[in-house]
């Protein structure tokens, strides 16, 4: 057994990896909303932030299941087929919830926290594809608009 | 067993080391990232055999299956441990567990290379001090004081059997 761990040298080029998915998701997954707030739009760019932030490549999402999403982000990470992270997460799902699920949970945590809405935990658990998840972000992002526009015309009438 | 590490060699502390984990899961951003970072880190993990497995102690109290033993080190990688009279210990673990898997590979982090006395003092707080600890449920946390408990109690009892012989 070949022990090789190498301490305060955590992977300094996996921590920038992250780092940069995780900025140029926000900028991309922002720019676009920005420039097209239809439900195809927002579908589009949700579809840019997922594959940004699971590290996957364009021709990686080749599913619309967020669940074969999840499993194709560990896969990469951990150098194993989809076959073995499915193997290796039917022996040991934590709690009953999958790898693959917690990213899921933890990105639209993410996704609430960019873009200041609030896709609740009954919502999420409910949401298995990208296509939902956009849509869902696109009712989210016209219930904090059509917040705003009364917040406003409150202000304005008083 | 060839042990190439190179942890903990110019001595910081348990705790420098653990703010310094602190410091680099901040740094990586928000919980989804630290959490990728967590998993990915599981994959350098060495994977044992169940063999292996059957030498160490099965940890209780864990949801997932959690195996650790702590092991005095059979080299010189730590040349100064043996001026100092201290023979070094490395963590040996394993789990079934992705995330599970990442921590330990931490605890190792902050284990390996050190005195079995000053391992009987482990304090890891890295979890709890970073947004991971928002991806741990309280069971799963409770896991985490267990395994440090049982590094711990490991720890003690090398350094007695030392302190006898």
């Amino acid at each position: 057994m070949e022990y090789n761990i190498s301490a305060r040298e955590t992977n300094e080029a996996l921590k920038k990896r992250l780092q940069e998915a995780a900025l140029h998701a926000e900028t991309v997954l922002l720019s676009f909303v920005d420039a097209d707030r239809t439900p195809e739009g927002v579908r589009a760019a949700v579809r840019e932030y997922v594959r940004i932030r699971y590290l996957l490549e364009e021709g990686d999402l080749v599913s619309d299941s967020l669940n074969y999403l999840g499993e194709a982000s560990l896969a990469r990470g951990l150098g194993m087929t989809i076959d073995q992270v499915r193997r290796s997460e039917l022996d040991s799902k934590c709690e009953n919830t999958s790898s693959s699920m917690t990213k899921k949970i933890l990105l639209i945590i993410a996704l609430n926290k960019v873009l200041g809405i609030d896709i609740d935990s009954d919502r999420t658990a409910d949401i298995a594809t990208l296509t939902e998840l956009g849509d869902e972000v696109f009712f989210q992002l016209e219930k904090k608009n059509a917040l705003k526009i009364d917040g406003q015309s409150r202000k304005a009438v008083s | 067993m060839n042990h190439s590490l190179s942890s903990n060699e110019n001595h910081s502390s348990i705790s420098m080391e653990d703010d310094l984990i602190v410091e680099e899961f901040a740094s990586v951003g928000d919980i989804f990232s630290q959490y990728t970072l967590l998993v990915e880190l599981s994959s350098r993990l060495p994977v044992l055999t169940e063999s292996q497995k059957e030498s160490c102690t099965l940890v209780d109290k864990c949801q997932s299956q959690v195996w650790v033993r702590l092991e005095l080190c059979d080299t010189d990688w730590a040349e100064d441990a043996a001026e100092a009279g201290e023979p070094r210990v490395h963590l040996i673990a394993e789990s079934d567990t992705l995330i599970v898997r990442g921590v330990l590979y931490l605890l190792a982090r902050l284990v390996d290379g050190r005195s079995a006395r000053e391992v009987s003092q482990l304090e890891a707080t890295f979890v709890m001090r970073t947004e991971l600890r928002d991806a741990f449920t309280s069971e799963r946390l409770n896991g985490f004081k267990e395994i440090v408990r049982t590094i711990r109690k490991q720890a003690s009892l090398l350094e007695e059997e030392r302190s006898h012989a």
